[in-house]
């Protein structure tokens, strides 16, 4: 991930990678923001989604 | 003695006048019959002593919108026998067993049965039918007809439909199209004698079938091809119950592909694509079989959630009770009557501007919005832009949008609808109506059909599908477009984000109900150039596991779609100078689920 300049964004607790966005495989530019979503994942209510 | 002369002079008279008049009645009557209804009881008798066989006509072809086939036909064969002019029944039985792997009992039944003829099997293939001539065996009959054949399987098959045996549509277009495709069967008349067994060695009288029309579609085998593989990946990944996809023009109503996974083969429609448990019965195997046919873009509905705003949005602008700049704020809730009606961000938004809330999609501005138009106004634009009617596309079973009565709408209720929950709508009626709302104001009719064509490929018939003209008016449909490409440009459609092709469009999540199952639907309805819409799409995932967000799971497969899609249809790359400047290299993005932040970073 740091060999290009993605900006992470981490939401949720804990270490482990539950989930991320863009999926793997995905074709994204390189200076895109990508979402990891923690093991333990924040509500709906405290995530910026809508 | 002179007495009894005369007696009997007068019978002889009563006699003979009898007779004549008798004999005058059956000449009447032969006359009749003759000269009268001679035509009638000729075709009487000619009925009584012929018998028809009916040949199947080849059903018309449907072709993509590049001429590619995707319905065609095969030629297969219908075997039957002729009881009376079986000389070897017992090699007939054992031939016919062994080539249609058919038991010696099935067809022994049907070949002892005394009847002029009786059908063995149908829709044999070919190869099998041409062997079963080659026996020469005397009261066996191999007749060619058709079998409709899809070269791609599985593609479009909620929308393609399919055939029954007698090669008349059941589902699909299959059905819509039916009258220009199915074509005039043929006949052959054979000979009968009183028992009504064909006699052997007469000619047969053919009329021969004339084929159906070809349908061409809008439908793009390469889009749906496309759309497809999307659906696949994101269906696997989220292990969702299902993902419908609409691409479609929104200038005319033009469908370029509808994915409906999981979709079934339409070579075998009536083998189940999931396992079932055996001894299921045939009830329920046919609940099933319904279920696998099911489009659920056109006969399903679901609670649209957020990208209704656009709905609430359009309204709201045309009739001038908001504008970009009017200031709202968002504590992270709305009371409306007795109700505190919470903003997906409990801690609230704040201060926002109309554009910001939309960016946001802020529940609490589009409750306002919603309230400031009032349930009167709000309605009339819900049968003004063409809401509680069916869209008219042309397919089968299109569901209507279910809608609180006007009399039954409260406060409470228009704030739900104003923000998309409390209603139910189907994906296409959703699609259809923002295509409207971002093309500048023209109600359209979403459709597959494009022009009917005969054989030698001249067009019989161009379709034409109703457009209604001024829902909104063009400046209001403008302002709706850039608010919806500053959503995707910087607000929480950003997944859909694609520098080159300005994209406009808008996130949705849904929780099904009850809502206490935890179970959404995510979407996103994205359209592009923003400035000129060429395609507008809509993405749906049913019961996703894991995040369940539309931003998240459904904006970046229409940025893919779209990413793929744009440069076939043709439409050029147009970065602004800002979007130049900051051009970068594409990468793969690699897999890190399952590892921790520590190794990660390493």
């Amino acid at each position: 991930m740091q060999e290009n300049s993605f900006e992470l964004r981490l939401l949720g607790e804990g270490e482990r990678i539950a989930e991320q966005f863009p999926l793997a495989g995905q074709e994204v530019a390189d200076n895109s923001t990508v979402i990891l979503y923690l093991e333990e994942i924040l509500s709906e209510d405290e995530s910026e989604s809508e | 003695m002179q007495r009894n002369k005369t007696h009997n002079r007068k019978k002889v008279v009563i006699f003979f006048t009898a007779v004549f008049a008798v004999f005058m009645v059956l000449v009447g009557r032969i006359i009749y019959l003759t000269a009268i209804k001679g035509d009638y009881y000729t075709e009487k008798a000619e009925e009584l002593h012929q018998r028809e066989r009916s040949i199947k006509a080849a059903r018309g072809e449907i072709y993509d919108a590049n001429g590619v086939l995707i319905a065609t036909n095969k030629t297969v064969c219908t075997i039957s026998v002729i009881h009376s002019q079986l000389t070897d029944a017992e090699k007939v039985i054992q031939v016919l067993s062994q080539e249609l792997g058919m038991t010696e009992e099935a067809v022994r039944k049907k070949v002892e049965k005394v009847s002029s003829r009786e059908k063995i099997k149908s829709n044999v293939d070919k190869e099998i039918g041409d062997r079963i001539r080659e026996y020469d065996l005397a009261g066996v009959k191999v007749d060619e007809d058709f079998k409709r054949y899809y070269p791609f399987d599985s593609l479009a098959s909620k929308v393609l439909g399919f055939t029954g045996s007698d090669n008349q549509g059941i589902i699909g277009l299959e059905v819509v199209y039916e009258e220009y495709l199915k074509g005039t069967e043929g006949q052959i008349l054979t000979l009968t004698d009183a028992r009504g067994v064909e006699i052997a060695n007469t000619a047969e009288r053919r009329i021969e079938p004339i084929a159906g029309n070809n349908l061409y579609l809008s439908l793009d085998v390469n889009i749906q091809k496309y759309a497809e593989q999307a659906a696949q990946k994101v269906l696997e990944q989220k292990q969702a119950k299902s993902v419908s996809i609409i691409l479609m023009n929104p200038q005319n109503g033009e469908i370029y592909a509808m994915v409906n996974l999981p979709e079934f083969n339409l070579n075998e429609p009536y083998t189940l694509n999931i396992e079932i448990e055996e001894n299921l019965s045939s009830e329920e195997q046919q609940k099933l079989l319904n279920q696998m046919w099911r489009n659920g873009a056109i006969n399903d509905t679901y609670e649209p959630g957020s990208t209704f705003k656009i709905i609430t949005m359009s309204a709201a602008l045309e009739e001038g009770v908001v504008s970009l700049d009017d200031t709202f704020s968002c504590p992270g809730f709305k009371i409306v009557e007795d109700r505190k009606i919470r903003c997906h961000k409990v801690a609230g938004h704040g201060a926002e501007t109309f554009v910001q809330g939309a960016m946001n999609s802020c529940n609490p501005v589009f409750i306002e919005v919603g309230l400031r138009l009032g349930i009167d106004r709000y309605y009339e634009y819900f049968q003004q832009f063409g809401l509680l009617s069916k869209t008219g596309i042309d397919l089968p079973g299109e569901a209507k949008t279910i809608m609180h009565k006007k009399e039954n709408m409260g406060l409470v209720e228009l704030a739900t609808v104003s923000f998309g929950q409390s209603f139910q709508i189907s994906p296409i009626q959703m699609l259809t109506t923002v295509s409207s709302l971002i093309n500048g104001g023209n109600r359209i009719t979403p459709h597959f059909g494009v022009d009917v064509r005969n054989s030698e490929g001249e067009i019989v018939e161009v379709l034409s599908y109703e457009t209604k003209e001024g829902i909104i008016s063009e400046e209001t449909s403008e302002t709706v477009r850039y608010i919806l490409e500053q959503v995707v440009s910087a607000g929480s459609g950003k997944n859909a984000y694609l520098a080159c092709f300005h994209v406009g469009g808008k996130t949705a999540t849904s929780e099904k109900l009850p809502r206490s199952l935890k179970k959404y639907i995510s979407s996103f309805i994205g359209f592009a150039p923003a400035s000129d819409p060429q395609i507008i799409g809509i993405v749906i995932i049913d019961e996703p596991v894991g995040i369940y967000y539309g931003g998240t799971i459904a904006a970046p497969v229409m940025r893919e779609l779209f990413e793929n899609v744009l440069p076939y249809l043709g439409i050029e790359e147009n970065y602004t100078e800002e979007e130049a400047k900051y051009q970068t290299q594409t990468v793969t993005m690699p897999s890190v689920e399952g590892l921790t932040l520590r190794k990660q970073n390493h």
